[in-house]
């Protein structure tokens, strides 16, 4: 109650300040002012798009700016619809979630080419760090075929800060109370008229051990990471453009006990147990466009792009290692035949080799490394053709009907239809509808990397099919004023996925009374599904002061096998977030508060012995950040999880880490508590 | 913890507070309007990060759409000739925007308008030609 009563009263004196500084002009000055002012605050935080003919939330530089965003995973912290867990209390990976469904399902692009996919998935969010960025797109639904058949919850497309952006130099450095360090470095420059490039570099280091819950283990694992990349646009005046470049990263990362040496190794009758994971990641691509009309109503452009990764890995004495060799071509033809009608048809092309082999020691009570080794390579191989056309009269009413036709090696024939409407019916109120089709080939161990950080074995069904799910909802937004704010908006989504086919991981099935020993990895048989509702609100009441609020409420079903349909465990039923931003004149100061409060989620049935559901407790999370920009420089500390609030008991039978009740993948709340950081942005303008 | 929230929330009001109180003691403060030859965020960002840290500027507005940057300032610690060399400096084309009734009272003086230069284009279109090829 006092929470609340300071709360109010905060935004209460912020608004009647700003207020106080938005006096009109004194007699004697000019009396000429702006009718509509853009206003100097970060006004362009994060918002949903209101010409995107698909949901789409952006989350701009200026949002990603809210908080520290050291990488991808944090710069979802203040927005409701993507949610962000651990897959595991060790090995520190990050997954998503989108309209209650897990990452995997949502399609990460990178500059609208595919990025973050197969062995690189479940890292894949400490890869692009989130000051090389300059926007994030989520877009709700299946939305476009263009990219392939893959999203079904969404898609997230990432853009990189620019070659053309007149930046020589950009510096970010990063520490925290636990003494995590990052680095970054951009320098875009302009070489000519026609030749730009950027620098990026990264380098993280986390190599403190920290043990905040004492139970001998450590709370994320030790870290290190690398990253370069070297961008080029080449554009010329009568519309052709290049676009390629090449990115590395190597990355490391070792957790397990406080007191594990990597040297020494993982012995079930010690019972010494760490991990160590090694990841080295290598993207070249090319875009090129090409007008074939002098009024660009018609160009063709071809993107390729090729991807490496290699991961390394051992989880007490499991041990998983991959290679993965991708290659994405697509050829596009834009056609604009009037200013009502548009086509874009193609070609692509979608080559994946991965090498991949689990050797899933166990301890048989005698023996400490009984092997079971299961090769999991697979070459898939896709080639589509596709077609979208949109509709478009006037801007009110934009209707996009896509099909897509591919042949995929190891399933054959796969056919993909999407539509997408919006539907102004007025300048205030905007109606949106989409549905369609989308697929996707499982990676087993990588798409669920937490079950190998546990004391189980994983049984993994024969001829797992290809995971086949209609996605189909819609939103309708309001805009409207609220004080000062011309485009206030409220906004409501509702979005189903029904799956057909859908490859389940199911922990909950024991071999004998209370002996859960295997991780299940099967074929759905039955029905899965998932309902996700979701309101968004946002305004700039008055000058400089923005607010905006989320909640998202998601119902996840599927029938399990011995459960029926059940809801899906450590899936949490819903989500909200308040976002209040004040910055004094110039954006000299700012001021963030972010507040969350997440829903709980049902346990999985082995964590208790009385067969009964159990839920995860509803929990609160607070974030602050104040940041002073000086001229050129942009100083900035702040805390993250204020309350200290941590999940109790995260790793089940953490005393016995090579037994069958061990188990760190039960992870439904943060695993680090409350944390202090700092950091700076120098920026030197051409 | 409760405590913590307290000085956080008090820390945040107390500045907000404070701020407030300061731009209401403000005297002498003019305001000028510039056409300014801005056309993407990063002109909107140069400006913001150079602009509000001159001598004597007090509140400032970048209108993208417009093209035009307003200024408040302290006309005891800087002036409008000082402003637009300023943003000149940034390599923007810049021109006062003179209000109807004191420009009608100028061209009454001297016969003459005294702002009639459209903006350019500068380095910035590129990027925003970029952005827009993007999309």
């Amino acid at each position: 109650m006092t929470k609340k009563i300071l709360l109010l009263s905060f935004t209460c004196i912020i608004i009647i300040s700003a207020k106080a500084q938005n006096t009109p002009p004194a007699k004697d000055t000019v009396s000429y002012t702006l009718n509509e002012v853009v206003y100097s605050a970060a006004k362009e935080g994060n918002y949903v798009s209101k010409i995107k003919p698909v949901k789409t939330e952006v989350i701009t530089n200026a949002g990603l700016c809210k908080m520290a965003c050291c990488s991808l995973a944090e710069s979802f912290e203040n927005t409701a619809s993507v949610s962000v867990g651990y897959s595991d209390a060790i090995s520190g990976s990050r997954q998503i979630r989108l309209l209650g469904l897990a990452g995997k399902y949502t399609s990460m692009l990178e500059e609208n080419r595919p990025a973050m996919r197969g062995l690189a998935a479940p890292f894949g969010l400490s890869y692009i760090p989130g000051q090389w960025l300059e926007s994030i797109q989520v877009a709700k639904g299946p939305g476009s075929v263009i990219n392939g058949y893959e999203s079904i919850a969404g898609q997230i497309n990432l853009e990189l800060r620019k070659p053309t952006t007149e930046e020589p130099l950009f510096v970010n450095a990063y520490i925290d109370h636990l003494l995590r360090s990052e680095l970054n470095v951009i320098s875009s420059l302009q070489l000519n008229k026609k030749w730009s490039t950027a620098i990026f570099a990264h380098g993280s280091i986390d190599a403190q051990k920290h043990d905040g819950n004492s139970d001998g283990f450590m709370d994320e694992p030790m870290k290190r990471q690398l990253n370069f990349s070297n961008r080029w646009i080449y554009l010329v005046d009568n519309g052709v453009q290049w676009r390629f470049g090449f990115s590395g990263l190597y990355e490391t990362r070792e957790g397990g006990q406080m007191h594990f040496d990597k040297q020494a190794p993982c012995n079930p009758l010690t019972n010494n147990y760490g991990t160590n994971i090694d990841n080295t990641h290598i993207n070249i691509y090319s875009k090129t466009g090409y007008p074939l009309a002098d009024d660009n109503s018609s160009n063709i452009a071809f993107v390729a792009d090729y991807t490496y990764h290699d991961i390394q890995s051992f989880f007490g004495v499991k041990e998983y290692s991959g290679t993965q060799h991708s290659a994405f071509l697509n050829l596009m033809l834009y056609n604009t035949f009037n200013e009502h009608h548009k086509l874009i048809t193609g070609l692509n092309g979608h080559f994946n080799d991965y090498n991949e082999l689990l050797n899933d020691r166990w301890f048989d009570g005698v023996n400490p490394n009984v092997p079971t080794v299961q090769d999991l390579s697979r070459r898939e191989t896709v080639g589509g053709i596709y077609s979208e056309y949109t509709f478009n009269k006037d801007e009110k009413l934009v209707f996009i009907a896509g099909m897509r036709l591919d042949y995929n090696s190891l399933y054959k024939w796969l056919f993909t239809p999407r539509v997408n409407l919006k539907y102004d019916f007025s300048d205030n109120i905007i109606f949106r509808a989409a549905a369609g089709r989308g697929f996707r080939s499982v990676n087993v161990i990588t798409d669920n990397i937490g079950i190998l950080a546990t004391g189980r074995q994983v049984s993994i069904a024969n001829n797992l099919k290809l995971e086949d799910a209609w996605t189909y909802g819609g939103s309708l937004m309001f805009y409207f004023k609220c004080f000062e704010d011309e485009k206030a908006y409220i906004s409501l989504d509702y979005f189903r996925t029904d799956f057909i086919d859908q490859v389940l991981v199911n922990q909950e099935i024991s071999s004998t009374p209370n002996l859960y020993d295997k991780v299940h990895i099967y074929n759905l048989n039955g029905r899965s599904f998932t309902n996700a509702y979701q309101i968004d609100f946002s305004s700039f009441p008055v000058e400089r002061f923005s607010v905006t609020a989320t909640f998202r409420y998601n119902d996840t079903r599927a029938d399990l096998q011995g459960q029926g349909l059940t809801e899906l465990s450590l899936v949490d039923r819903y989500k909200g977030v308040l976002n209040i931003q004040y910055a004094t004149r110039m954006n000299k100061w700012v001021f963030d508060v972010t507040a969350q409060i997440n829903g709980q989620s049902r346990l999985p049935n082995f964590v208790h012995d009385d067969q009964k559901d159990h839920y995860s407790p509803v929990y609160p999370m607070f974030f602050a950040q104040l940041t002073r920009n000086f001229k050129g420089l942009l100083v900035y500390a702040g805390m993250e999880n204020i309350l200290n609030y941590t999940q109790n008991n995260p790793i089940l039978s953490h005393d016995a880490p090579y037994s069958y009740g061990f188990n760190s993948s039960v992870i439904w709340g943060p695993l680090m508590g409350r944390k202090f950081y700092a950091g700076l942005r120098y920026t030197i303008f051409k | 913890m409760k405590k913590t929230m307290n000085i956080i929330f008090t820390a945040v009001l107390s500045l907000a507070v404070v701020s407030g109180i300061q731009a209401q003691s403000k005297n002498n403060e003019a305001e000028v309007t510039f056409s300014v030859s801005v056309d993407c965020d990063h002109c909107k960002k140069k400006i913001m990060n150079s602009i509000p840290h001159e001598k004597g500027v007090t509140d400032l507005k970048v209108d993208l759409a417009k093209k035009e940057v307003w200024i408040k300032f302290d006309s005891k610690k800087t002036d409008k000739t000082k402003l637009q060399k300023a943003l000149e400096k940034l390599d923007f084309t810049v021109s006062e925007i003179v209000p109807k009734a004191e420009k009608t009272q100028q061209q009454t003086a001297t016969g003459c308008a005294a702002t009639c230069r459209s903006a350019q284009t500068g380095g910035c279109m590129k990027a925003a030609a970029t952005k827009k090829s993007e999309e």
